[in-house]
């Protein structure tokens, strides 16, 4: 009943983004399951998108096969990188935002991208190339209403100024590069230690002592 | 019980081998570039003969540079290193060695002539090379004129002039192909003086203009000078536009382009590729990238075209549009390969005659079934026979299902016939998006027009439904705030 409620009340959030975010922080009206879910909708939701828009939107479907993995960390990855950068700038400037804050305000920001697939993916099976411009246009404001909610809601969970919302978001996606640069890194380092160590191992058990 | 399974072995073997009729496959691929990368498709051409010194009865050919078949079927090979023109006819007989000619009045010879071009009241024109001269004869091998180097000072006095191919146009200005002249072709009047250059290829710097910016004047002077590139030979179609091939070393943007009478290039480019060979291959054993190298073109009727590629020894066909159509050739020791391939020409637009200055032979391919359908059906979609054309295409598809270009062609004719579902389908595998939204958008009329009254019906009906399931709603919400009320 909880998760129904946090839910319902996303739908407050996206046009209410003030008022909505402060209570999601203040009365903790979102839950981590609410995350939960909205994240696996998106994903379910981009399959879709990927899979059932019109021809002329989507030209290249069927080139390369399906990736349900793939779908998974198109949401996922840029998702929890950008949860954690942002942690870990806003604690050091004093943000008052926990990381569950965070994930939850990202998660509820995406909303608009949602609600628009549905309506999209109808739409680009009756639309020509000449009207595709429309696809576009709603398409576009999805994007950007959802980029306003997580401005605002990042805001307003931080008690940021709007300067220094937009500075800490821009350090953030720095960071965001940074962890995936560090952890690229790390998996070229071990995957040389695995490398180093088979080879001892052949080198001793191809030996004949 | 063994004698029955023993015998019974042996029969399926006779059998077995009865079906085993000899076939042979020829040692290339034909494949298309398409949203998937390459797919394989069926052979367009197979080897037919070779024509070398030993078939037509002649001392052996030495390093042929060049072949053109004129307007009447004739073959005429620039034989370069025996400083000769062979003469022969579409059934490869020897009609004539032209190694000599009357010039006023003592006997001249050539010296190396790269190319060879018969105009359509069989005038000869052969670029005479190391001579650094044109010579053009008449049908019967009478001089009618010898065209040197051009008089102007327009050419650096210091450069060597090599013609290397030529072609003349209906009012017989000639254009010539000189060795390093990077200005484009050289184009003579009907008297051998000069007229201008023609069809320059533009200056392309583009890699260097932002390192440009970075680098102190020393570096920049000392950076490679952007030379524009030469052409290497070219063609003159039915129509009288030249189609010149190009060098990509210097950096140009395609390998081929089509010459207006100002010179403009005006290739349709709107294939899935450019027209350019193998755009980009990568070689795994040099880590180099192995992309072809254009050195010859055949311009063939309905806008057709063929280039040759020298780095892998393959012939692209094209057609008015720039789509690929089909390929063949290879580098090899077999039947149908070359050693070095140095030049093209079609018997008319039918059987292709591959100049070999290796092995010193010509190879001559001929169309399969495949490719003469292909043929045909681009020749009517030229001539703007879509419903003929999407008949043949439709026909290429049944020996190919990853075609693009013959999904397209049979859609093309399907929206014709207004069949206009079919049409989608047909454009959807051909992955074109433009037509396939022409042909939705017709179907979608159609369907509007069918069932407008049943959808507007339906959505009135559903319209009626939502408010009377929203009033319901509504009042239920009332009584219960008046139950909660009372309580």
């Amino acid at each position: 009943m909880q998760i129904k409620n946090s839910l319902k009340y996303s739908l407050y959030v996206i046009f209410h983004p003030f008022n909505g975010f402060w209570e999601l922080k203040r009365e903790k009206k979102g839950s981590p399951w609410s995350v939960f879910i909205i994240l696996t909708t998106l994903i379910i939701l981009l399959c879709l998108k990927q899979q059932f828009t019109g021809f002329i939107l989507n030209p290249n479907v069927g080139n390369s096969p399906f990736s349900l993995i793939l779908q998974i960390e198109i949401v996922l990855i840029p998702f929890l990188l950008w949860c954690v950068s942002n942690w870990s700038i806003t604690t050091l400037v004093d943000g008052e935002g926990t990381f569950k804050d965070i994930a939850i305000t990202t998660a509820y920001s995406l909303i608009p991208i949602i609600l628009f697939t549905i309506p999209l993916i109808i739409m680009s099976r009756f639309i020509t190339f000449e009207e595709s411009q429309m696809y576009d246009l709603l398409f576009a404001i999805s994007l950007i209403w959802s980029a306003f909610l997580l401005l605002t809601g990042i805001m307003t969970i931080h008690q940021f100024s709007l300067t220094k919302t937009l500075i800490t978001i821009l350090i953030a996606i720095v960071g965001m590069l940074v962890i995936s640069f560090i952890i690229l890194l790390f998996f070229a380092l071990i995957s040389q230690v695995y490398n180093w160590a088979y080879l001892i191992y052949r080198e001793i058990s191809l030996r004949n002592i | 019980m063994r004698y029955k399974l023993v015998s019974a072995f042996l029969l399926i073997i006779v059998v077995l081998s009865l079906f085993n009729c000899a076939y042979a496959t020829p040692p290339y691929q034909n494949y298309t570039y398409n949203d998937r990368g390459t797919g394989v498709e069926p052979q367009a051409y197979i080897y037919e003969g070779l024509i070398n010194g030993k078939t037509l009865g002649i001392s052996n050919l030495s390093s042929p540079q060049d072949v053109y078949v004129s307007n009447d079927g004739l073959i005429y090979i620039a034989d370069s290193g025996n400083n000769r023109i062979i003469v022969i006819d579409i059934n490869f007989k020897v009609i004539k060695i032209i190694s000599e000619f009357d010039n006023n009045g003592k006997i001249d010879k050539f010296n190396n002539p790269k190319g060879v071009f018969v105009a359509l009241d069989n005038t000869l024109y052969i670029a005479d090379t190391d001579n650094c001269r044109i010579i053009i004869l008449d049908k019967d091998g009478k001089l009618l004129s010898v065209f040197g180097k051009p008089e102007t000072f327009l050419i650096s006095s210091e450069l060597q002039y090599k013609p290397l191919k030529v072609t003349a146009n209906f009012q017989k200005r000639i254009n010539v192909v000189v060795a390093g002249m990077t200005a484009g072709l050289i184009e003579l009047e009907k008297d051998g003086s000069f007229m201008g250059f023609y069809g320059a290829i533009p200056v392309v710097n583009d890699k260097s203009d932002i390192w440009r910016f970075f680098q102190t004047k020393e570096q920049r002077e000392r950076a490679a000078l952007a030379i524009p590139t030469v052409y290497n030979n070219l063609d003159i179609d039915n129509e009288g536009f030249i189609y010149g091939t190009i060098n990509l070393e210097g950096g140009a943007h395609y390998p081929v382009a089509r010459l207006n009478p100002s010179g403009m290039d005006i290739l349709r480019r709107y294939g899935r590729i450019l027209p350019c060979g193998d755009p980009f291959l990568w070689d795994n054993e040099t880590f180099e990238n192995k992309s072809s190298n254009i050195v010859d073109v055949c311009a063939k009727e309905f806008g057709m075209y063929s280039l040759l590629d020298a780095t892998h020894g393959r012939i692209f066909t094209y057609d008015y549009d720039g789509n690929l159509l089909y390929i063949f050739g290879g580098y090899g020791e077999q039947a149908g390969t070359f050693g070095l391939p140095t030049a093209i020409d079609s018997i008319k637009g039918d059987r292709f005659l591959v100049v070999d200055g290796k092995l010193n032979q010509i190879v001559v391919f001929a169309p399969t079934q495949y490719g003469k359908l292909i043929t045909e059906a681009t020749q009517m979609q030229f001539q703007r026979k879509y419903v003929k054309a999407g008949e043949k295409w439709s026909e290429v598809i049944n020996y190919t299902s990853k075609f693009a270009v013959a999904y397209v062609g049979a859609g093309k004719a399907l929206l014709r016939q207004k069949d206009y579902s079919q049409a989608m389908t047909y454009f959807e595998t051909g992955k074109v998006v433009n037509y396939y939204s022409i042909a939705f958008s017709y179907f979608r009329q159609e369907l509007m027009s069918k069932y407008f009254g049943q959808t507007i019906t339906i959505v009135i009906i559903f319209i009626i439904l939502l408010i009377i399931i929203c009033k319901i709603l509504k009042m239920r919400a009332k009584r219960r705030n008046i139950f909660a009320d009372k309580k």
